[in-house]
């Protein structure tokens, strides 16, 4: 058991579920992240991979008591799609805490798609003790420090800075940043030039181990989609110069982009990394991938042939 | 041009034997039975030479000789890591609180699904992930 924060990416995929052969590796199931730390399940969305995690969660530790803090980003749908389908909310003997935005009537809407004509069971069919909890400001779940703080996408999106002892993890999915850049004029005519954000936001990812970041488009694509809410490849970039973080998953992957397209968008943010020689580690999340929240120590050499 | 005439014109270009005989089409005489997708570890930089093909549903990687594929170098821990496949032929890696990790696509991992294409590091090795398919008491890439 970690002493700090531990993740796992269980959907990773953007607007709607993309299975297929072209998905497989990255993965197709929308938005849902593990976080723990000792005995605390945080989960980050709702989104379809949710369903594999509590099948996992109940073939590994069978249908014991558990508790869940689940922390919604925002409501869009395919944040919480998988809701309906996760198996510990149906549980009695499970508690189901539940964070959203403070503006949103989060219960209303999570029972308005189980509702007759969208799905066959109603909410009211969960019987595990839920409790709604709006975010108002910092909060602590079982060790964990939480940070929300708002991000720029269309009816708005919670990012969450998360801190259990020196591990620090940023989730920043559904943002498009440029939009709050000071220099937003400037962005649009040269999207590569650097960003200048407020000093607080910046704050928010400063020091992170790992940062979650929403990276939906390439830069040809994003010229197309400006306004849709998801960054570009040239927007993480300039984030992860700004910022230093350890470690970024390129989050949020467009359901049109195949594994190679991801893989290219990775390929690309550390391209231009490495021309500016700045020593952050860029990967795409992928469906399955689970990893410590910490500094990550270089591999030993590799042996000489 | 008719339309019969038209379609076939389209598909012409895509028809097997203008494209050599592939396995999918020799899979198609094959019956179904006697063929199984198993985990191979290609070696790019190794400290072993041979390709590694891992049988069965799970096998622990490390120095110790009582694991079942054995890396001999002092970067491995005795039981470094064990690659699993699950009833549905999916590949996964999972780090056994090793000294020096266990990485992915170059991320350190606790645990990831594997998938063809994904580079391996282990120790001072690096290896290339693979599936193979293996037919009447044959292998093939």
């Amino acid at each position: 058991m970690s002493d700090g924060l531990t993740i796992r990416f269980w959907g990773t995929r953007g607007s709607i579920p993309t299975p297929g052969r072209s998905t497989e590796k990255y993965g197709g199931n929308t938005p849902c992240i593990e976080v723990r730390h000792r005995d605390t399940r945080i989960v980050v969305d709702a989104g379809s991979g949710i369903r594999e995690m509590s099948t996992k969660w109940l073939d590994e530790e069978g249908v014991g008591p558990t508790n869940v803090s689940l922390l919604f980003t925002h409501l869009h749908w395919d944040h919480i799609q998988g809701f309906p389908f996760f198996a510990h909310g149906y549980m009695s003997q499970n508690e189901l805490v539940v964070f959203g935005e403070a503006d949103k009537p989060v219960e209303e809407l999570l029972s308005g798609q189980m509702s007759g004509d969208y799905f066959p069971v109603e909410l009211s069919a969960m019987r595990a003790k839920m409790v709604f909890r709006p975010i108002v400001g910092p909060f602590e779940v079982g060790g964990v420090h939480v940070t929300p703080f708002p991000l720029p996408h269309p009816g708005g999106s919670l990012g969450f800075r998360m801190q259990a002892g020196d591990s620090v993890l940023v989730v920043a999915t559904d943002s498009e940043l440029d939009l709050i850049a000071q220099n937003r004029d400037e962005v649009l005519e040269d999207h590569e030039a650097s960003r200048s954000y407020a000093d607080d936001f910046l704050e928010m990812f400063r020091g992170a181990n790992l940062v979650v970041l929403d990276c939906q488009y390439t830069d040809s694509i994003y010229a197309q989609r400006t306004g849709w809410g998801h960054n570009s490849v040239a927007t993480a970039v300039d984030l992860c110069r700004q910022t230093r973080p350890d470690m970024v998953a390129l989050y949020h992957h467009d359901p049109q982009s195949s594994d190679d397209t991801v893989s290219n968008m990775a390929d690309e943010v550390n391209r231009r990394l490495a021309q500016t020689k700045d020593r952050i580690l860029v990967f795409a999340a992928r469906e399955g991938l689970a990893m410590r929240v910490a500094k990550p120590k270089p591999p030993p050499a590799l042996i000489k042939d | 041009m008719n339309v019969d005439d038209a379609a076939e014109q389209t598909l012409r270009p895509f028809k097997l034997e203008t494209i050599g005989e592939t396995d999918l089409a020799r899979d198609f005489d094959r019956p179904t039975t006697g063929i199984r997708v198993m985990g191979v570890l290609l070696p790019v930089q190794a400290c072993v030479k041979d390709r590694i093909v891992i049988v069965g549903s799970s096998a622990v990687v490390g120095r110790d000789p009582t694991a079942e594929i054995v890396l001999p170098d002092s970067a491995v821990s005795k039981r470094h890591a064990r690659i699993r496949c699950d009833p549905d032929g999916l590949y996964s890696i999972e780090d056994l609180g090793s000294s020096n990790g266990t990485y992915v696509d170059n991320v350190p991992v606790l645990s990831c699904a594997l998938h063809g294409g994904d580079s391996i590091r282990i120790g001072r090795s690096m290896f290339v992930f693979d599936r193979i398919r293996s037919f009447e008491g044959t292998t093939e890439t």
